[in-house]
């Protein structure tokens, strides 16, 4: 089964992501701080990371994630999701994401935004 | 401090939370119903997703409730009620609803000195909001270590024989409570200690409040709130082992 890993301090929105991303067969792992998705990260390999932009306590470590992604693990796809969609369209192109989604994401959007990652069909949001 | 970001249209606001709690409504009252077995009996996993529903329609309604209230109060506009309450009871019940959201390595403590009464007069939701955004703040930047509650009174309660000769009436009056917090976290950086208490600066908006508290206006509608009613709330100190908030409230007996 692919991995996902969900990096995101709000435990009701990780609960409703995995709960979508479940149901397609994907392995779902969510964590609510920086430390522990930096942990996760290089140990999991993850195909797909949706990473929360405004995340708290982060002291560079989102800008840490992305450049061990294009540095190390070029194999993952790493999503920016924010509130300040404007913000997570502006970080993802200034750091290399691979995409980005303004919250609320609906199932729908989250479904075809991780398939698209998998299958390397749209390199965006 | 800029007037744009202080000063909320009331008016503006009135209408967006007016017209924000219908849909808010349709949606927790409808979840409501459904957890009842209004439309049927649930399992285990659908009962989970309607508690998450309901958390979060309560989150949404606490977002309007700050920013409306915050409008208020930097206005000067926020309905203060008079009446007796408990401040002990207030505060300790504060901190025990926020113990949940405590990461495993983070201990709460709350000491009241003696001096401080069992009953206070003045609005106790001014001293609920003020310190739940003081512990709001506390939890979301310290992770291990501990959060430290301590109150007192700034001056004796009981008048001196002298003072109560010469104005009984005035003897016991506005002796207040002051609060502080302090946290083993990672501190707060000076760039953006300068915008702390201002809401919607660019230095503010990377202080991401708990979730379940609300908006990250909550150390903004405190300073408002202390504000109004002649109070103060300070950052004393920080660094990055820690943070020191202290909140002076002007209460009567």
């Amino acid at each position: 089964m692919l991995k996902v890993l969900i990096i995101d301090d709000d435990a009701d929105l990780c609960e409703t992501y995995r709960d979508v991303l479940q149901a397609d067969g994907y392995d779902v792992y969510a964590v609510g701080t920086l430390t522990e998705g930096l942990a996760l990260l290089t140990g999991m390999l993850p195909k797909v990371v949706i990473l929360d932009l405004n995340i708290r306590g982060n002291k560079g470590e989102i800008a840490l994630i992305l450049a061990r992604k294009n540095t190390r693990m070029t194999e993952s796809k790493i999503i920016i999701v924010s509130g300040y969609p404007e913000r997570a369209q502006k970080a993802a192109a200034d750091w290399g994401a691979d995409g980005w989604m303004g919250k609320p994401v609906s199932p729908a959007e989250l479904r075809a935004a991780v398939k698209a990652q998998v299958e390397g069909t749209i390199a965006g949001e | 401090m800029n007037e744009t970001h202080t000063r909320l249209p009331i008016a503006l606001l009135r209408q967006l939370s007016h017209d924000l709690r219908s849909p808010i409504n349709a949606i927790s009252g409808t979840n409501a119903l459904l957890l009842e077995g209004g439309y049927g009996e649930l399992n285990e996993k659908q009962t989970r997703a309607m508690q998450r529903i309901e958390r979060n329609s309560k989150r949404a309604l606490l977002i309007i409730d700050q920013f409306m209230t915050y409008a208020r109060a930097s206005a000067g506009q926020y309905d203060l009620v008079k009446a007796p309450f408990e401040p002990r009871t207030l505060i300790t019940g504060s901190a025990d609803a926020l113990r949940s959201l405590l990461p495993a390595d983070v201990k709460l403590t709350v000491s009241i000195a003696e001096a401080v009464p069992q009953t206070l007069m003045g609005d106790a939701a001014v001293l609920a909001r003020c310190v739940d955004a003081l512990l709001c703040n506390a939890v979301a930047f310290t992770a291990a270590g501990s959060i430290c509650v301590a109150v007192s009174v700034p001056h004796p309660l009981t008048p001196s024989p002298q003072a109560e000769k010469e104005n009984a009436a005035e003897a016991t009056e506005n002796t207040g409570l002051v609060i502080d917090v302090t946290d083993t976290g990672t501190g707060i950086d000076a760039e953006i200690e300068a915008a702390l208490f201002t809401p919607f600066a660019p230095g503010a908006q990377t202080l991401t409040p708990v979730p379940s508290s609300g908006c990250g206006l909550g150390l903004a509608l405190c300073h408002a709130l202390a504000m109004q009613i002649g109070g103060s709330v300070e950052l004393v100190s920080t660094s990055d082992s820690g943070s020191h908030f202290r909140l002076r409230l002007p209460y009567s007996q």
